[in-house]
């Protein structure tokens, strides 16, 4: 008998395929991905510790001298039982009030902004937080699309406690009505998780007269997920 | 039991957020066996070779144990992200077999073998290979028995005789790599 776990994908998970981001279709593989029972190599992984932060800190807003709408973020790591991710590496990257990063492949003259660095980096605490102090991106437009614009979304790359519980995801704005047209945030097909994505305004957050909070939380997948049996 | 919530793509502009110097080299920081180079080019589906896609490696150590803590002589983690003529290389050693354990009651071992993670733009979600090596006893490995046989050569990286392994990757189309499911 062999144990095979449920697959990660279904309408909650954006097709690797996806019509309406045209750029997968040659990245996404075309031949069925091999059902695998996961080994001691899924459930281990990377142990990050205060070396790996490199000195990248958890203020985007660099002391409040970044332009832009200034924002506390924070949130729970979650694993698929609800349990709190301790210790998990949180990689937070975004452009800057104007839309643009500070990355040279980033080529549309939109205004650099000096101060911006656009990074953070942390490891969350025993209960699975993360808190960063930034701005709201701005939108930018997706080049040779015709007239696609991403809405303002900052980007969270998390490392939970197995190399299975891996993530990249982006987080979205209330509101915005670039949401409903975004062809990266609608290729996930169920509302719910698509919801899931975006933030919500959370005034226990906010920083009086200085800065709008919002909460994002982050399920991973878990380390001992109940097995299927085929 | 809550759903993960959904992926999305690394898209193009992270470089920045990600690149901690050396990080492919995995040998940092001490002796841990002879090192070895596994170097390829990452490839799409009309064999275009792909820049800025990141790469993420997980393996054992020489003796096929897993790093458990931050400060373990050998961490058995790397990345790198592709160079503009699609390459990619990590410096590391060879990981010793590890038990399969999946099943119950199994007392498999699987071949020495990394696991590769990799993102980028036009991934919407990560997709997952392994590289085995070509110098290795592969022919009882219970996973690389899972992939079809035809296929099972692209998992496989070619020594030079000298430390240096070399495998491609083609992520669609013709020659594609294997994939697993998540
Ligand atoms: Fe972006």
């Amino acid at each position: 008998m062999t144990r095979i776990y449920e697959p990660f994908g279904g309408p909650t998970q954006p097709d690797l395929r996806t019509k309406a981001y045209f750029r997968t279709t040659l990245t996404a593989p075309a031949e069925p991905l091999i059902a695998l029972p996961r080994t001691v190599t899924e459930t281990s992984g990377p142990v990050f510790g205060d070396q790996d932060l490199c000195g990248v800190g958890v203020d985007i807003s660099n002391n409040n001298t970044v332009l832009g709408s200034l924002m506390v973020l924070a949130g729970q790591v979650l694993d698929e039982d609800g349990r709190p991710v301790p210790n998990a590496l949180v990689e937070v990257w975004q452009a800057n009030a104007s839309g643009k990063y500070p990355h040279e492949v980033d080529s549309r003259p939109a205004p650099q902004d000096p101060n911006f660095t656009g990074a953070a980096r942390l490891l969350t605490d025993a209960e699975g937080r993360y808190k960063i102090t930034t701005i709201r991106p701005g939108a930018y437009p997706v080049p040779n699309t015709g007239n696609w614009w991403r809405p303002p979304h900052i980007h969270f790359s998390l490392y939970g406690d197995a190399f299975a519980s891996r993530l990249i995801t982006q987080m979205f704005f209330p509101g915005d009505p670039l949401n409903d047209l975004d062809g990266i945030l609608q290729a996930i097909p169920d509302a719910d998780a698509r919801n899931r994505l975006i933030a919500k305004p959370d005034s226990s957050l906010d920083i009086h007269e200085h800065a709008l909070g919002f909460r994002f939380d982050i399920v991973l997948r878990g380390r001992n997920e109940t097995p299927m049996v085929d | 039991m809550t759903k993960p919530t959904a992926s999305q793509t690394l898209g193009p502009f992270y470089n920045y957020a990600f690149l901690r110097p050396g990080e492919h080299d995995l040998t940092k920081g001490g002796e841990h066996g002879p090192a070895i180079t596994v170097t390829g080019k990452l490839y799409d589906g009309e064999g275009n070779a792909r820049r800025d896609f990141l790469m993420e490696w997980w393996q054992a150590d020489a003796s096929g144990q897993y790093a458990t803590t931050a400060n373990a002589p050998f961490r058995g983690f790397g990345r790198c992200i592709t160079q503009p003529d699609g390459s990619f290389t990590f410096r590391t050693i060879k990981p010793g077999p590890v038990p399969f354990n999946a099943g119950q009651g199994s007392n498999a071992w699987q071949a020495p073998h990394a696991a590769l993670g990799i993102f980028g733009p036009g991934l919407m979600r990560r997709i997952v290979t392994r590289i085995y090596f070509a110098d290795e006893d592969n022919s009882a490995c219970p996973v690389l028995s899972l992939v079809p046989e035809a296929r099972r050569g692209k998992l496989i990286a070619k020594g030079d005789g000298s430390g240096t392994y070399t495998l491609d990757i083609r992520m669609n189309g013709e020659g594609e790599t294997p994939f697993f499911a998540e």
